[in-house]
């Protein structure tokens, strides 16, 4: 008789999941599944054969490539109305998520080892929490005092920077790269994502011991060292969206951003690939409710300041507003 | 074919927004969304204003009397401007003729 491993049950970007033999550390055993978002969405590894074969009858479209400088594919999504979404990357293997969200099915490469579930976590969960009806923005995200704040950025402009700083000072962190939004009512909920910093060297190397401790297990993955944190809890209303920039100022400078420019809000949605009416709606709905709704500010940072720095600028804004 | 219809020809005809269009208001733009295409097209607040009417109204003339009045300015201003919006609008499949296109 052989034992087999019971699912592991997990929430993660407003989704409740269920995992079949899959381990994956950054995903917070602390979360609570939303009601909302149950049924499951079953995880599991399968033979590449079992996607090859569901994929047989697809009529794809190329939905989204991702190429390195030097013109390499490093990750393709090819879309089909039936099969869904599959996900192929030259170092983890194939994925694919049928269109209703309620499945992923992995076959990584067996020298894809840790990396591919950073792949399961960044790309293929929130391409489910899309297909499941919420919106994910590119953007990280903690929890501070009563309500989440968002930082929206162009890569290595500092929004997981300033997470982790804030991380380090006590906020809870609700995303790194992908932040899941939903609305309830009249209020706009952030979802916590995975349970990971992806830290780039200059700020790896500007944390101290005994903060590096404090963050907990880390690994190298893909040049970045990747620090598996506790989330919070669960689903948080936003309180503010920074969109980090650059200034040639000596000073960092914040400033809410009114009127709200909807096309800067509309690029930075998560998940192109998706290209549903349903979904454009969705999108274009969220983000009309964040300029109405929610403070986007811009936040313009020299080059020579530090992380740290625009932390204490984001904590100075939300002291303010609250007094 | 609307290229081909004088602005007084057009301003008597009767538009509509197809249902594979949306539009959101901002506080300075309206952003316009082609479901089918997925394109976004942006729209300064006066246009949106008129979209908005356009959709209210129907008739293209009737459209041009409530923005006149609501703006305070000439029924002609007002009524060339329309015209040249639906044109375009026309054009990139966002409104379109009630009863399909003439001609």
């Amino acid at each position: 008789m052989s034992a087999t491993a019971l699912p592991v049950r997990r929430a993660a970007f407003g989704v409740a999941l269920e995992l079949e033999g899959i381990d994956v550390p950054s995903l917070d055993a602390g979360v609570r599944a939303p009601a909302a978002a149950e049924p499951r969405t079953r995880v599991r590894r399968v033979a590449a054969r079992e996607i090859a074969a569901r994929w047989a009858d697809a009529r794809p479209e190329r939905a989204r490539e991702l190429r390195g400088r030097d013109g390499r594919l490093l990750l393709s999504v090819d879309a089909d109305p039936v099969q869904g979404y599959l996900m192929r990357t030259p170092r983890d293997g194939r994925f694919l998520v049928p269109p209703d969200g309620l499945e992923v099915l992995c076959a990584p490469l067996a020298r894809a080892a840790r990396s591919w579930t950073d792949l399961l976590v960044g790309q293929l969960l929130p391409l489910v929490a899309t297909l499941r009806g919420l919106e994910v923005l590119h953007a990280s995200a903690v929890a501070l005092d009563r309500g989440a704040l968002l930082f929206t950025a162009p890569a290595g402009a500092g929004k997981t920077s300033a997470a982790l700083r804030l991380v380090l000072e006590g906020a809870r962190l609700l995303a790194d790269d992908a932040v899941a939004i939903d609305a309830h009512g009249d209020r706009l909920l952030a979802h916590p994502g995975a349970g990971a910093l992806a830290v780039r060297r200059e700020e790896q190397r500007r944390l101290r011991r005994g903060e590096r401790a404090r963050l907990g297990g880390a690994r190298r993955s893909a040049g970045k060292t990747r620090y598996d944190v506790s989330t919070a809890g669960g689903p948080v209303p936003v309180a503010a969206m920074f969109m980090l920039g650059r200034t040639d100022s000596t000073r960092p400078i914040v400033r809410r951003l009114d009127p709200v420019d909807p096309f800067r809000l509309l690029a930075g949605t998560f998940n192109l690939s998706v290209r549903t009416p349903e979904r454009l709606r969705r999108q274009l709905d969220l983000c009309a409710r964040l300029a109405d709704e929610v403070p986007v500010l811009s936040l313009d940072v020299p080059p020579t300041v530090d992380a740290g720095t625009l932390a204490a600028c984001v904590r100075e804004w939300a002291t303010e507003r609250r007094s | 074919m609307p290229d081909q219809l004088t602005d007084a020809e057009l301003l008597d005809l009767t538009v509509r927004v197809p249902e594979h269009v949306v539009h959101r208001a901002f506080v300075a733009e309206t952003v316009v969304l082609n479901l089918q295409t997925g394109r976004y097209h942006g729209l300064n607040p006066s246009a949106g204003r008129m979209l908005a009417v356009l959709e209210s109204e129907g008739r293209i003339r009737t459209a041009a009397d409530t923005i006149a009045e609501e703006y305070e300015q000439p029924l002609e201003l007002i009524e060339r401007d329309l015209a040249k919006l639906c044109r375009q609008l026309l054009e990139r499949r966002l409104i379109e003729f009630t009863g399909g296109t003439p001609g």
